[in-house]
């Protein structure tokens, strides 16, 4: 087991675990998409095993919101409303409220850099954008944030 | 100083809104717990099965480029050497033969000579394995360009093609048989510095042998037929018994 793996299953993990909110599940998607990903030895050997393993994963989080969503509307937030106790209730809700006035692709870029923790190096090179664009997106994406807590 | 990285007081609010501040609260927000399963799983994790070609050509990569570049440049300079002088060719080209032979030597005996066999055996091939697909991808090299010398030296020294072949094998497989022995008994540097001894002591007897009791003379091919069996036994017999070392090792790592 090397030490990019690991890092690989943690980001994806972080990733999961944004998306549904859920260990477990969270745990079995990034499985399957790195089980999916040992099967298919073109992306591996490209050297784009966080590419393939984050699209299979967003597939995989979409399909299981589907599944999920007629059998329960709150599901997704059960275990990240258990908020960290370090972060401020205020922020945190401030947050939460002005997360929501983002778009979808600004909230999966945020998320793909703060939770899963990629670096923006790796983030750009996954987006197939230059590492100066990954940055003013973020930074564009942070401005709107900060627009709305004040 | 930028607007984001300026704390902007809320009123009423305890906390700043600085870009600092927004990437801590995110990640707090999102912060996940431990995965539970990731150790267990990525040790459990299925190994993708191989076909033999696919393996002995990974390992073909793994050869280091100099061994094929010096081969290849024996072999040439030996073709330019029978061509330019063209007498006493065979004699010649048999004495180089154990050269030739220690280019593909070097090679297999490397892990041994650097120490590398244990590690070699923690990896998900057995060191028996490597050991077979790299003499056999050189072993195979250095026929196919053997093969092209045979009808050479077969043209100039008016004797028949697998004549040749017999009797540059001999000497290459002399090489390889003593050169094997000795990387099983000696460990380290040595091991090259005692294989590059056995060439040299092989290719001068060729050089003498031929010079004093003339064993080129077809009187002595059923003698050549007699090596070249017992040379090719006993290089199997010394491979099986290296990999039987290696075997060993692989059991006191584990015990």
């Amino acid at each position: 087991m090397s030490m990019d793996e690991k890092a690989l299953y943690d980001k994806i993990y972080r990733y999961c675990y944004y998306r549904l909110g859920q260990v477990q599940t969270a745990e079995d998607i990034t499985q399957e998409a790195f089980l999916r990903l040992w099967e298919c030895r073109d992306y591996r050997e490209q050297g784009k095993a966080l590419q393939y393993l984050y699209t299979t994963a967003r597939h995989l989080c979409i399909d299981e919101y589907r599944r999920r969503r007629a059998q329960s509307l709150t599901w997704k937030m059960e275990e990240q409303l258990a908020a960290p106790a370090e972060l401020e209730p205020e922020l945190r809700l401030g947050l939460r409220q002005a997360l929501e006035t983002l778009s979808e692709d600004e909230r999966e870029l945020l998320a793909l850099r703060y939770a899963s923790e990629i670096p923006l190096g790796e983030l750009a090179k996954m987006l197939g954008i230059s590492r100066f664009a990954a940055r003013r997106r973020i930074m564009a994406a942070l401005e709107k944030l900060r627009a709305q807590l004040e | 100083m930028k607007q984001s990285r300026r704390k902007i007081e809320r009123k009423g609010v305890g906390y700043d809104c600085s870009t600092d501040t927004l990437e801590r609260g995110l990640r707090l927000l999102w912060r996940a717990p431990a995965p539970q399963r990731r150790d267990v799983f990525l040790t459990g994790r299925p190994l993708r099965s191989i076909s033999h070609g696919a393996f002995v050509l990974t390992q073909a990569a793994y050869i280091r480029k100099r061994v094929w570049v010096l081969s290849v440049a024996v072999f040439a300079a030996l073709v330019g050497f029978t061509a330019g002088w063209q007498r006493d060719v065979l004699r010649v080209a048999a004495s180089a033969m154990p050269f030739f032979a220690l280019t593909a030597v070097q090679e297999q005996v490397r892990s041994f000579a650097c120490n590398m066999a244990e590690l070699e055996l923690a990896t998900r091939f057995s060191v028996k394995s490597i050991m077979l697909a790299r003499m056999g991808l050189l072993g195979g090299f250095h026929l196919a360009l053997m093969c092209l010398l045979f009808p050479v030296l077969a043209l100039y020294e008016q004797m028949e093609i697998w004549h040749t072949g017999v009797y540059l094998l001999v000497p290459y497989l002399t090489t390889t048989l003593l050169s094997m022995a000795c990387s099983r008994k000696v460990r380290g540097r040595e091991t090259i510095y005692l294989c590059l001894g056995n060439a040299m002591l092989v290719g001068s007897v060729q050089v003498m042998g031929h010079g004093i009791m003339q064993w080129y003379a077809p009187r002595f091919f059923g003698w050549w037929i007699l090596a070249l069996s017992l040379l090719l036994a006993g290089n199997i017999w010394e491979y099986y018994r290296c990999a039987c070392q290696a075997d060993r090792i692989y059991e006191q790592a584990g015990a």
